[in-house]
């Protein structure tokens, strides 16, 4: 019984921690990780909108 | 709320001056939040902006400035009165005040309140109103090269625009939309100072948004190479990809970011997944859940072998068909063999697996080779002559002028070079003379006069009237670029971590191999462990000394070394200079400094209105030697002048009319009064040293200079006001400070040599500068031909080139440290070709390293910090022999485990990360590097 349990937890929690490694993957490839320090200057800046 | 904005504004001001320092920001932003800040009292420096100096030489700057200067609400730069206004604002020229209110009309006054005098000034931009200025880019081909995306309605291009400096800059390109409607979005990239404009084709062309840019004074700077699609040399080797393309390495990066986050998120999982075997203590683990963690992990690491871990693979795969071995082999091996035994044994149901050895390995493995890559995007290198190209020429086609892109360019067309324009091919000259100045390609300062039908080289820069030529040769040909179709810049030679690592990893693997039989024939009646120790043997032994010390070592002496002022193309340039024996250096720009000059008069005094009547006339002439003494005069002498009649005759000197005062300048032929020079140069040669009478009166006397030819010590310029002589200026160039020290140093361990495109008139003071006594330079000096000779003149790129090959068959390993187009050759060939540097952006491509122009002094430190990194990679080798050994004797004599494994390899690995990135830090800040 405990090592059908720990089977069962294992593989969600697994697949949960799959989706995060592709949030990763597509973050990487949409070029998020390009520019640093660009986005960092651009919030200070005052948008009277 | 009055609090709030007072904290806003400290915050913006501490951002501006650190805009590019990330982590400051962070500290800020916590300072700022927790409302701990100091009081701000002095003011902000305005970024590029620059004053004048007082005058340095012997006439008294009696003009000064008592009132309080109007500066431009746009640019910030004086004004020389209140003339230009708008809205209560003061402007220094109409451009200014034409930016300002488009800016107003599209609400976009912020960008005044960003940061002040944020403006750039449009004085020295070519007037807009040549409407032929970017006809080119209405050319179908061109277009098609330069827009990264195109569709019906849609159009996507990136500029690069050397004027953005400052958040006001990123805010205001960012709303590029209120300014024109086609413009539909567009993005600053700040470190690479890159605009990405999206817009409608169908409501504006390409040629319509770099004039809507030009306006408000970000004119884009489109080079020869943006044209180049991204060019290739995609020759892998220790997994350093070497392509040249700015999208090259972008993507490059990308799968490698990708592959370390799935070997990060494996190497995670299996070292849980193998907790329960190695916790288990005592107690027996259920043999299903041995099965199921052992499954789950082959899962992990099967994505881990396939993709992050394929490059040492393929590599080691081309490096054996090529009957080399090259580091990745044993790396693969190692790698093969854990993956390969973890499943036999997991699937036996034995143990679970060296899985977390491997995923752990792998991950630091390509932890190792992002931290080398990194480096990449300090600075762009791999660039060729068409990156000083401008990407268009005007032509005179059917008596009109039009631009045309530069591969347009034919042999036989007629070109119209303007002032401060490059000429791009060999050419004929068709006006009746003119003057060219060369020093980018050969080094000499003063320019050259040439006459209808000489020929003018791709390269020179016109000075002064604009002139008409016709190509005889194409962009490519031209003796200048043809420089770069030298075999010097198409052989690839293997860099010296190259060669390094080819050889550890020959060595390693034969080393393995040979252990790993032998462990198998000692245990072999037994065949189980006879494998076992084998394939043990294959699975502990790591060759993280170079797999691991070496690029975190010189991954560090990579990044300490920009932060430094000397920026490496490469981690393997760091190994590279250890293996230096040879300096060599070129005079103009690199030794001197070429924006500075030390300007001293010897004359007469002259009154106030004199001095001022000269700074008039000086500022009207283009010639090198009177801008350098203009520069020394303060900027309120030279306003308000009426000047007429102004001529040059070139290189000799020029006339004018200031108010009625007739000025002459130039030569001492030129000036007249030869009388006076006569008698004066006699003086300075002989070796007299009481003045004649006359002389003595002066108020400027040359008591500084030695009695020697006066023309040692720099160039003349003379001086008459309404035919009164008063006195000549010697511009001398000045060196960079520390000069003497880092050759003092140097010398000891290095041979020096000069190799100087310009004239000899320094020789003496070089051979003083070099500490070469001056007899055994005669000696050299009287045959030209010596190769022993330690300074040479006159030379072209050519022969720059081929005295560093003459140098290196001599069994010479060169550094060659120089700027400008004319040493491009002799870079490339050198083993290191260093370019110095005032500005990021000015430097010769085809070189290994740029050298920021104030740090010139410490290159001595550089090159001994380079040793010592080399030192700390084999005290690292050693550590790992430790490891290696312990690794060793517990797998030969059967004892290895799955948690002997998992506990030595990161242990190991840890230990060699830490102690190279500790004591190469170290060392640095030891040697204040």
């Amino acid at each position: 019984m405990p090592a059908e349990m720990v089977m069962i937890l294992v593989g969600f929690s697994t697949a949960f921690a799959l989706t995060f490694l592709g949030a990763f993957i597509w973050a990487v490839k949409t070029g998020q990780f390009k520019d640093r320090t660009t986005p960092a200057m651009r919030i200070l800046t005052d948008d009277k909108e | 709320m009055k609090v709030e904005k007072v904290r806003n504004e400290v915050v913006r001001k501490y951002l501006r001056q650190n805009a590019l320092l990330f982590e400051k920001q962070i500290l800020f932003y916590v300072m700022a939040s927790s409302n701990i800040l100091p009081n701000i009292s002095e003011p902000i420096d305005k970024v590029g902006h620059t004053f004048n100096s007082e005058i340095k030489t012997g006439v008294p700057n009696v003009v000064q400035a008592k009132e309080p200067q109007n500066h431009c609400h746009h640019c910030g730069e004086v004004c020389a009165d209140a003339s230009i206004q708008a809205d209560d604002k003061i402007f220094c020229c109409e451009g200014c005040k034409f930016v300002y209110e488009l800016l107003r009309d599209s609400n976009l006054c912020a960008y005044y309140d960003i940061e002040s005098h944020a403006g750039i000034s449009l004085k020295n931009v070519p007037t807009i109103q040549r409407r032929s200025r970017f006809d080119y880019l209405e050319d179908e081909q061109l277009q098609r090269h330069i827009l990264e995306f195109r569709s019906e309605s849609v159009a996507k291009v990136t500029f690069y625009l050397p004027q953005i400096h400052c958040a006001s800059c990123l805010w205001l390109l960012e709303k590029l939309y209120k300014l024109n409607d086609a413009i539909t979005a567009s993005r600053v990239d700040f470190m690479r100072k890159e605009v990405n404009i999206t817009f409608n084709p169908q409501q504006i062309t390409l040629r319509g948004v770099v004039e809507l840019l030009t306006t408000i004074g970000y004119e884009p700077e489109l080079r020869l190479d943006d044209l180049e699609a991204g060019e290739s040399t995609g020759e892998k080797s220790n997994g350093e990809s070497r392509t040249a393309s700015k999208r090259g390495v972008q993507s490059s990066l990308t799968s490698l970011y990708i592959k370390i986050g799935i070997a990060g998120f494996a190497f995670g999982n299996t070292m849980i997944f193998s907790f329960p075997e190695y916790l288990s203590g005592t107690g027996e683990l259920d043999p299903r859940l041995r099965v199921f963690f052992g499954v789950m992990s082959i899962l992990m690491a099967l994505p881990v072998l396939l993709y992050s871990a394929a490059d040492y693979f393929t590599s080691s795969w081309q490096s054996l068909r090529r009957g080399h071995i090259n580091l990745d082999v044993p790396i693969a091996l190692g790698i093969s063999a854990l993956f390969i035994r973890s499943v036999v044994e997991i699937a036996h149901g034995a143990t679970s697996g060296y899985l977390d050895s491997f995923t752990g390995l792998v991950f630091l493995l390509l932890s190792g080779k992002l931290f080398q890559q990194k480096t990449f995007d300090v600075i762009a290198f791999d660039r060729d002559y068409k990156s000083y190209f401008p990407i268009a020429v005007s032509v005179l086609r059917g008596g009109e002028e039009t631009t045309i892109p530069l591969a347009s360019l034919s042999v036989g067309e007629r070109l119209f070079i303007r002032h401060a324009e490059l000429v791009p091919a060999d050419s004929i000259l068709e006006s009746k003379r003119g003057n060219v100045d060369y020093s980018f390609v050969t080094g000499e300062s003063s320019p050259v006069e040439i006459l209808q039908g000489d020929i003018v080289y791709a390269g020179g820069r016109v000075i002064g009237a604009a002139l008409e030529m016709t190509t005889a040769n194409s962009v490519s040909q031209s003796y200048l670029t043809s420089l770069w179709n030298n075999d010097a810049f198409q052989k690839h030679r293997k860099s010296a971590l190259e060669q390094v690592s080819d050889r550890f990893g020959t060595w390693f693997t034969v080393f393995v191999l040979a252990l790993a039989s032998a462990a198998f024939i000692a245990w072999m009646p037994d065949i189980t462990k006879a494998v076992n120790a084998a394939t043990a043997v294959l699975v502990i032994a790591c060759p993280c000394a170079m797999t691991l010390a070496a690029p975190f070592a010189l991954g560090w002496a990579v990044k300490i070394f920009g932060n430094a002022g000397f920026y490496l193309k490469n981690t393997s340039i760091v190994l590279e200079l250890t293996r230096i024996n040879t300096l060599v250096f070129d005079k103009t720009g690199t030794l001197t400094d070429s924006a500075d000059s030390t300007v001293e008069f010897c004359g007469k005094s002259m009154r106030v209105d004199e001095q001022e009547y000269l700074a008039a006339a000086l500022s009207q002439s283009a010639h090198p030697l009177t801008r350098s003494i203009a520069e020394t005069m303060s900027y309120a002498q030279k306003q308000g002048m009426e000047i007429r009649n102004y001529e040059e005759t070139a290189a000799r000197g020029f006339t004018c009319r200031v108010d009625g005062h007739l000025v002459r300048v130039g030569s001492a032929e030129y000036v007249g009064s030869p009388l006076f020079c006569e008698e004066f140069k006699r003086t300075m040669t002989s070796k007299r040293s009481v003045m004649p009478p006359d002389l003595r009166t002066l108020d400027y006397p040359l008591h500084r200079y030695p009695a020697t030819d006066i023309r040692k010590y720099g160039a003349e310029v003379h001086v008459a006001i309404d035919k009164d002589y008063k006195g000549f200026f010697t511009v001398k160039p000045t060196y960079r400070s520390g000069l003497r020290e880092l050759f003092a140093s140097l010398r000891k361990k290095y041979a020096l040599f000069l190799l100087s495109g310009d004239n000899d008139s320094e020789r003496e003071r070089l051979s003083d500068l070099f500490g070469i006594p001056a007899e055994s330079e005669n000696r050299a000096n009287e045959n030209r031909t010596n190769e022993h000779r330690t300074m040479a003149f006159y030379q072209t790129p050519h022969d720059k080139l081929e005295r560093v090959q003459e140098l290196q068959t001599a069994g010479g390993h060169v550094a060659m440290i120089g700027d400008g187009l004319n040493d491009a050759g002799a870079l490339k060939q050198s083993n290191v070709g260093i370019a110095l540097a005032s500005e990021s952006g000015a430097f010769s491509p085809a070189c290994d390293a740029v050298l920021s122009a104030e740090k010139l002094n410490r290159l001595a430190d550089f090159i001994s910090f380079a040793g010592y990194t080399r030192r700390v990679i084999i005290g690292a080798f050693w550590i790992s022999v430790v490891y290696n050994v312990i690794g060793l004797t517990f797998a030969v004599m059967g004892w290895l485990s799955p948690l002997v494994s998992a506990i030595l390899m990161p242990v190991s690995n840890a230990t060699v990360i830490g102690f190279t990135t500790f004591a190469t830090i170290l060392g640095a800040k030891l040697r204040k590097i």
